[in-house]
């Protein structure tokens, strides 16, 4: 293919105003543009910027032109090299498969969001025939490295078919070439030793819930049969011990833990924040509660407006950044995989923020019955009884079919920034994403409606928090640790 | 808008609203009460009925027809570049080799 | 600017000043606060209505509009005059990358890449040497990677 020329304009232009987005910010502009480059200018300096004024010998020349801000000073190759490696996602299949082995769980959480069934619905665990044939059609995907990812319900609760997974991804793997990350999310209540063993022996990386101190986390999390917070925090300690204490025999990762947000966190940052440090753990992700699966119903209990999360999440941003200063690690999750992309030009795997979303073409979701869904919210909306995200079965689909069907094209094409009037013309257009499920569950259609769209509101919330911070050296100096680039790991 | 028996009109001109924004807003609206879309030459009419609060109702159908309306005249200007994305992202996903293919201008 | 009913409030946009598709959009801008209802005028004008849908008040949504009809004009002439550039650059960004010999911005010429070159492959035999005669730079072992740590003790179970 013949790459052309830089092309010239041919129209007659009064000014070679350059390709910039913009958003009003503390007095000025912050300017962003497609390769993700961006840049903060007065008022003043935005009409000069935008008019194509900045000329060399300016003050702002060397900035801006290195940002791709001026029109006659851009370096193509190096602009297009950013807009490639920030959307390389764009270049491969799904990556991450999600297998709900069962939807069997012994916790109530308050927000849950998997729309989990009590521990007798044993009809509702994923048969051994149909984790293997799941496993068998991940590896299908053209991505060279793919994560499967056991979840449920509580996923410990179907012991037998997780072994057996685990161990046929294993040989599926070494057959293929592939590069396979296992993963496990559980509330750990019902981990024993023998199971962390083959966990750890089989390098399945675990994950799990802590919403902060025990009285906040057993709120959110309601656990008939003992405590909550207790199972996940002695297994926390476990596995970090576990951790420090390297083998040669597999490679142990670190484990983590999610936190998800509800009405009752909103008054206890400082308290979340020091429960994660105090078990040593140094990524905390704050994750939003979105109003998908029981939260649904129960919103007006535990959900908050955008407004009332962007204040919370600022608030831990402060105290997080106040702990890095007194030499505690402690890193912000959202904000670190922001910042990839921000500062990197990388594209963190963040399948929720990305154009277009990671529906289908990033991700898939495998449910008990071999059912697959574009995600695992799509999943959740299925078990509500609309199976609009549904795109296929594991024994009856191909990947390109399940690809082609009508619920994955329509969520890529709805989660395209480019076509939606808002994103299209928003600043944080190159870091953003939307949800098609989100969209379709709060305002009935998958394109949704922007305006008046509270997960927008939330990013946007999110990003002028995250901006603001980075226009101060030393919060900057801090958050530009936090990405995979500097890393110590 | 106008007060009809039970119900809401909308009248919305074709020389702002295209029939195509109507109707996709009339859907997504089509679960919350009855909405029925009568295209005419130069407008076309909405009727809403069995909506608990009609005058919000309505407003949000005609927010909706906006919404749908902006990514109509979007397209036109953008449609190139989703495109690409979009057939980029899909054949990828799929295992095809893709090479972008820029038509001469 | 009109009250209407209550609260609603008329703002008049001439066709002359903003084309229908910028009045459209900064109409849907105060779509969040308002309800919102665009109509025609005499010839060469429309109405956008705005019916307050919160806390926000007419006059501010009416002002804010304004506001937003002056942005998008600006923003729709930024991104006509770009939109060939956006789509090159997207272009040229899913394009597979030519391997080339001497990279472009490197401001080297062949020779001088090649006695770069030449020089790294040096630098690499003689720290093998060292390695292979003990004279190892890394006496922690910090550079080593896990599985040079690790593999050939005992078989890792996969």
């Amino acid at each position: 293919m013949l790459v052309k020329k830089p092309v010239r304009n041919k129209k007659k232009l009064s000014s070679p105003a350059p390709q910039a987005l913009w958003a009003k910010m503390d007095g000025g502009r912050l300017l962003t543009n497609e390769s993700g480059c961006h840049a903060w200018v007065s008022e003043k300096d935005f009409a000069r910027v935008i008019s194509g004024r900045i000329a060399e010998g300016d003050p702002l020349f060397a900035e801006l032109s290195a940002a791709g801000f001026v029109r006659g000073r851009m370096d193509l190759d190096g602009l297009a090299a950013k807009w490639r490696t920030r959307n390389e996602h764009l270049s491969y299949g799904p990556g991450l498969h999600i297998m709900v082995l069962t939807l069997r769980c012994n916790h109530k959480c308050l927000y849950c969001q998997s729309s989990a069934a009590g521990e007798g619905a044993k009809k509702t665990d994923m048969s051994l025939k149909t984790a293997l044939k799941s496993v068998d059609f991940a590896f299908t995907s053209p991505n060279p490295a793919i994560t499967i990812e056991f979840q449920g319900g509580e996923p410990l609760l179907n012991w037998g078919t997780l072994t057996a997974a685990v161990k046929y991804a294993r040989k599926k793997a070494a057959a293929s070439k592939k590069e396979l990350k296992l993963a496990l999310v559980s509330n750990f209540t019902l981990m024993t030793e023998e199971k962390a063993r083959f966990l750890l022996e089989n390098e399945v990386s675990i994950c799990t819930s802590l919403d902060g101190p025990a009285d906040l986390h057993n709120r959110n999390r309601i656990y008939a049969a003992g405590n909550s917070h207790a199972g996940a925090v002695k297994w926390i300690k476990y596995f970090q011990k576990k951790h420090g204490n390297q083998v040669p025999e597999y490679r142990i990762f670190k484990s983590s833990a999610l936190l998800t947000v509800s009405r009752y966190s909103l008054s206890r940052h400082k308290e979340i924040i020091d429960e994660y440090v105090a078990l040593g753990l140094e990524d905390i992700f704050i994750r939003p509660l979105a109003p998908i699966g029981y939260a649904k119903g129960l919103w007006e209990k535990i959900g908050y407006t955008s407004q009332e999360f962007t204040a919370f999440y600022g608030k831990c941003l402060d105290y997080i950044l106040e702990l890095n200063r007194r030499g505690i690690v402690i890193r912000e999750k959202m904000a670190s995989m922001m910042l990839e992309k921000i500062l990197n030009f990388r594209e963190p795997g963040y399948l929720d923020a990305r154009c277009p979303c990671g529906a289908a073409i990033g991700q898939i979701a495998y449910n008990y019955n071999g059912d697959l869904y574009t995600c695992d919210e799509g999943r959740m909306v299925g078990w509500e009884g609309d199976d609009i995200f549904r795109i296929g079965n594991v024994f009856k689909s191909t990947l390109k079919g399940a690809l082609s069907s009508p619920a994955a094209r329509a969520c890529v094409v709805s989660s395209n920034l480019e076509a939606q009037p808002d994103c299209s013309r928003c600043a944080y257009k190159p870091y953003c994403g939307v949800c098609p499920v989100f969209n379709y569950e709060a305002q009935g259609s998958l394109w949704g409606n922007m305006r008046s769209n509270d997960r927008c509101r939330l990013f946007k919330g999110v990003f002028g928090v995250i901006f603001s911070k980075l226009r101060r050296a030393g919060d900057k100096e801090i958050m530009e640790k936090w990405t995979v680039k500097n890393e110590g790991r | 808008m106008k007060d009809v028996k039970s119900g809401k009109e909308l009248i919305f001109e074709t020389a702002v609203y295209s029939k195509e924004a109507v109707e996709l807003a009339a859907y997504v609206f089509s679960g919350s009460c009855g909405v029925k879309v009568l295209p005419g030459k130069s407008a076309t009419r909405v009727l809403l009925d069995g909506a608990a609060d009609p005058e919000s109702l309505a407003g949000k159908l005609a927010n909706e027809a906006l919404n749908q309306q902006c990514r109509i005249d979007l397209a036109k200007k953008n449609s190139r570049i989703a495109g690409i994305i979009v057939t980029k992202a899909l054949l990828s996903a799929c295992g095809e080799k893709t090479q972008a293919k820029n038509k001469g201008k | 600017m009109r009250n209407q009913k209550n609260s609603t409030v008329s703002v008049a946009v001439s066709l002359r000043d903003y084309d229908l598709d910028t009045i459209r959009y900064a109409a849907y801008a105060s779509s969040g606060a308002a309800h919102v209802f665009i109509r025609l005028d005499k010839p060469g004008s429309v109405v956008a209505e705005f019916t307050p849908a919160g806390t926000v008040t007419g006059k501010a949504i009416a002002a804010s509009f304004r506001a937003e009809l002056a942005d998008e004009k600006l923003r729709e002439a930024v991104s006509d005059n770009n939109r060939e550039l956006r789509e090159f650059l997207v272009m040229k960004a899913l394009t597979p990358e030519k391997k080339q010999a001497a990279s472009p911005d490197s401001c080297l010429t062949a020779e001088q890449e090649k006695e770069l070159e030449d020089l790294i492959a040096q630098v690499e035999s003689e720290i093998k040497k060292d390695a292979r005669s003990g004279r190892q730079e890394d006496p922690l072992g910090i550079t080593k990677t896990w599985e040079d740590k690790y593999a050939g003790k005992k078989t890792r179970k996969k």
